[in-house]
Formats: C-alpha cells, sequence, structure tokens
C-alpha cells in the first residue's frame, strides 16, 4: 500500500547535506527532523524544522566567511 | 528684434517698424520680405511689405509663439522650459521617495487637491503590487516588486504607473483610446506645449491630474484652466536611448572601484537612498555620496526581493563609453552574484513523498507520469520506487492512486 508523507523537500550541496544530518544527529530522537535520506543532495525533512534549518545553514556560512572589519574607516 | 504692425482690411501694403536691435538672421529676412526699407531717425529701420506676408513675418522674427501644430490642434504655450524641466524632475523625485517612505509630506498643508491626487496615485501603486499601505498607520512599505521597480529605467517606470492609469481611470474602451491618444500626442509636441483644460474631455482631465503628480504635467496653479506637457514626455517614446548617452544619467555620475567602494557625484535624494538599498554608507555629502558594497548589505537587499542582475543592470547604466574608469569592475559584478547564490545554498519546498509501492511497478510508473504532466514533479528514486512530488499536487495523486488500486482490486 502506498504511503505518503508530507513535508519538506531540501535540496543542497553535499556538504551543507552532511551539516544538515549532523545537527539531526544532535537533536533528541523525539525532535529529530529528517523524514528521510533521499540521495546526496536531497534530504525530506518535517515542515516545523525548515525555517530552523534554513538560519542554522546562514549562520554556518556566515562563520566560515571571512568579513572585512566595517568599523576600520579611511580617507 | 520685435515687431509691429497696423493690419488693415483693404489689402494694401503695410507699414511694418523693426526695432534697431535684431541679429544676422532677421536681416536677412527683411532683404527677404521687404519690398522696400529705409533708416528712420533714431535707428529704427521701416519697410513696406505685402500684408499677405506680416503673420509669418511677425512670427519669425518674435519667435515667441509657437507654429501651428501639424496636429492641427490650437496649442498654449509655456514660457521657461528650463524652470519646467526643474520643476518636472523635482516632482517626479518626491514622488518615488514618498513611496519609499523617505519623504512624509510632499504636499503642501493648505493644498486639499494636490493631497487627494497624491493618495490617488498611492492607491494605484498599491493595486500595481508595487507598495503595501497600511491604513491604520499611514505608512507605505514597499513590495518586492517595488524595489525592483525602483532599479528600472525612468520609461520603464513610467509606462508601468500609466498601465495602472489607465485600467484604473477608464470605464469603457473608448475613454481609453481617447487617453492613449492623449499621451501619444504629448510626446510627439515639442516640450513646453499644453492646452486649457476645459477643453478637454472629462477622463482627460482626470489623467492629466493624475500626470502632473508624476511631473508630466505642469497645471497653471492659479487658475487650473491651462496645462502643459515638461520634457519628460520625450521618455514616452523614445525608450532608453536619451539615458544611455555615455555622460551617465541626467548628470549624476556613479563610479564603482575593484574596492567595492561605491563613489555617487550626485545631490539627488532619491538616487542616494537607491543606493543605500544595497549599499553601505560611508560619507553622504552635498554632492557625493560614498558607499561600499558589502555582503551584509547585499544580502538584505537580496533578501528583500532584488536581483543581482537588476543591481548590475542598474550600476551598469552609469558607465560611460569615453571614460574607462567609469566601467563596472569584473569581480564586483561577480561577488554581486556570488553573495545572491549564498541565499540559495539550501532550497526548501513544501512537497509530498511517495514510498512503499512494493512490487507495483506499473502503479509507479503511471504516478511519475501523472506527476510529470502536472509539472509538480519534484525527484524520483526509481531503485526504491519513491516519488517526491510538489504538495500542490497531492491531492490530485492521491485521488489517481486512490482509484488505481481500487480498480486493481
Amino acid at each position: 500500500m502506498v504511503v505518503a508523507k508530507k513535508g519538506v523537500l531540501l535540496t543542497c550541496d553535499p556538504t551543507v547535506k552532511v551539516f544538515v544530518m549532523q545537527m539531526n544527529e544532535k537533536k533528541s530522537p523525539d525532535k529529530k527532523f529528517v523524514l528521510a535520506d533521499l540521495d546526496e543532495t536531497h534530504l525530506f525533512v518535517h515542515k516545523s524544522a525548515a525555517e530552523e534549518v534554513r538560519h542554522q545553514v546562514e549562520q554556518f556560512l556566515d562563520k566560515n566567511t571571512y568579513q572585512k572589519p566595517d568599523n576600520v574607516e579611511d580617507y | 528684434g520685435t515687431a509691429g504692425g497696423t493690419a488693415g482690411e483693404d489689402g494694401k501694403p503695410r507699414e511694418t517698424c523693426l526695432d534697431g536691435r535684431r541679429g544676422r538672421g532677421a536681416d536677412l529676412v527683411c532683404r527677404q520680405f521687404f519690398e522696400e526699407t529705409w533708416m528712420e531717425p533714431g535707428r529704427k529701420k521701416t519697410g513696406i511689405v505685402a500684408s499677405n506676408v506680416v503673420p509669418g513675418l511677425r512670427r519669425v522674427l518674435c519667435a515667441t509663439g509657437p507654429p501651428r501644430s501639424t496636429l492641427g490642434l490650437s496649442l498654449e504655450w509655456h514660457q521657461d522650459i528650463h524652470t519646467m524641466d526643474r520643476w518636472s524632475k523635482n516632482r517626479w523625485e518626491s514622488f518615488l521617495l514618498y513611496l519609499l517612505g523617505a519623504m512624509k509630506q510632499p504636499w503642501k498643508d493648505e493644498d486639499g487637491a494636490e493631497r487627494e491626487a497624491f493618495k490617488k496615485m498611492e492607491t494605484l501603486t498599491e493595486q500595481a503590487e508595487l507598495v503595501k499601505v497600511s491604513r491604520k498607520e499611514g505608512t507605505l512599505t514597499v513590495t518586492e516588486k517595488g524595489f525592483q521597480f525602483l532599479l528600472q529605467q525612468q520609461s520603464e517606470q513610467l509606462w508601468l504607473l500609466l498601465q495602472c492609469c489607465l485600467m484604473e481611470l477608464a470605464g469603457k474602451d473608448e475613454q481609453v483610446v481617447t487617453m492613449l491618444s492623449l499621451l501619444l500626442e504629448s510626446s510627439c509636441l515639442p516640450p513646453g506645449a499644453g492646452g486649457v483644460l476645459e477643453q478637454k474631455k472629462n477622463e482627460e482631465r482626470k489623467l492629466l491630474r493624475v500626470l502632473s503628480i508624476m511631473g508630466l504635467v505642469m497645471m497653471e496653479t492659479r487658475e487650473d484652466t491651462l496645462y502643459f506637457f515638461t520634457p519628460m514626455t520625450a521618455l514616452l517614446c523614445s525608450g532608453q536611448s536619451v539615458q544611455q548617452q555615455g555622460a551617465g544619467v541626467q548628470g549624476h555620475r556613479v563610479v564603482v572601484e575593484t574596492n567595492f567602494r561605491l563613489y555617487a557625484y550626485t545631490s539627488s535624494r532619491l538616487l542616494v537612498t537607491i543606493l543605500t538599498m544595497f549599499c553601505r554608507e560611508v560619507y553622504r555629502l552635498p554632492a557625493l555620496f560614498v558607499g561600499e558594497l558589502n555582503r551584509e548589505a547585499a544580502k538584505i537587499a537580496f533578501r528583500q526581493g532584488i536581483k543581482a542582475s537588476q543591481v548590475v543592470s542598474f550600476l551598469r547604466r552609469y558607465e560611460s563609453s569615453g571614460n574607462i574608469e567609469s566601467v563596472l569592475p569584473e569581480n564586483v559584478v561577480q561577488q554581486l552574484f556570488a553573495w545572491e547564490d549564498e541565499l540559495n545554498r539550501v532550497r526548501l519546498q513544501d512537497a509530498v513523498l511517495y514510498q512503499d509501492f512494493t512490487s507495483d511497478g506499473a502503479l509507479y510508473e503511471s504516478v511519475l507520469r501523472q506527476a510529470n504532466e502536472s509539472q509538480h514533479f519534484l525527484w524520483k528514486d526509481g531503485e526504491h520506487m519513491q516519488v517526491v512530488v510538489a504538495l500542490p499536487a497531492h491531492r490530485q495523486i492521491s485521488e489517481f492512486i486512490k482509484q488505481s488500486s481500487s480498480r486493481g482490486k
């Protein structure tokens, strides 16, 4: 019998996928949000976790990008 | 020079007196038309001219009145084109700044009609989905479409607003035709031409009032009986050629350097407000704005709905062909696109996953075909027989599956 699951399809590159899987591992069993691991670049996650995932990925990218300090104003 | 003449009815040659101060051109004209000339004492040159030549001669020498338009309309004429040009540019800027929320009240307190007209434009822009009006606080917030609108060419902006105007103001098709012909007529006439308001039909009058908010038409404020088309109407039919002519857009210059610094040589509040939408402000001086394109400011812009390609094409408009320093650097362009891509690192879509087709390969194939036809197909795995479809297609596909399995039974 065919089963239908409602959720959110997450498309990303393999690096970010590994990051999201790690996020999932750290959660307690009742809060895990990954419903299915589809392939290298796709994940199926719970709708409620979508925004949190997006936010965490952005923070992760921000941490790993060098930003020139803004307050150094010359000439 | 000036010319005065007496008009008579008997067809005899008239005397026309000319003032001494005239240029060479007038001299040549005189030689053509005057049958006889002589110098009067006091430097007044007098001549006898055939009466039928007098009106044309007066026009040529005085050069203050317009020739009768080729469209056969009677025109009024506004004397001061430069003031009108400045007024119309100011008007357009105030209107856009008002939309951006940077200017609270472009109309004067005592001018009720102005206020009404501005509010009308507000409604129009709301319908065009450029702004969202919050009735309680009376504030305007710019939408995603609105931000993209602000980065477009002025001629595109004008036509978008005019489209909304026409749809809103015209009840019947004939009215649209009348209004469109008024618009096209305005762009064909020389700048400064105008007419009498009473002679126009009702819908034309409404359109003219709306156009005066945008700076395309100047109304004679004392009696509100005359209207004049400003030089801005040339933009209606010329497309982009006027603005792309090298020396920057209407006297403003924007230079972007390879270190992401942006220098705008302008005193236009509107241009500065638009630049602060996607770059960080460093210095703001009366005639110079210094900014920096950085990741933070760019990301705020992209999140608000502006695309990197729009920012790039907006900045490219200020490139001038003769000046190599004004070319937008390649590294800045690529970095803007890279920052936009960062926001798209993760794509999330509401979807449904169908699994456990268990041995029913035929059903799997037909569901796949259904999904493809409905344009909502997202992902499939043939090996494990799983399909992901976007949420809007869920009802259709689940119905289809129920029908197929009941048919199978």
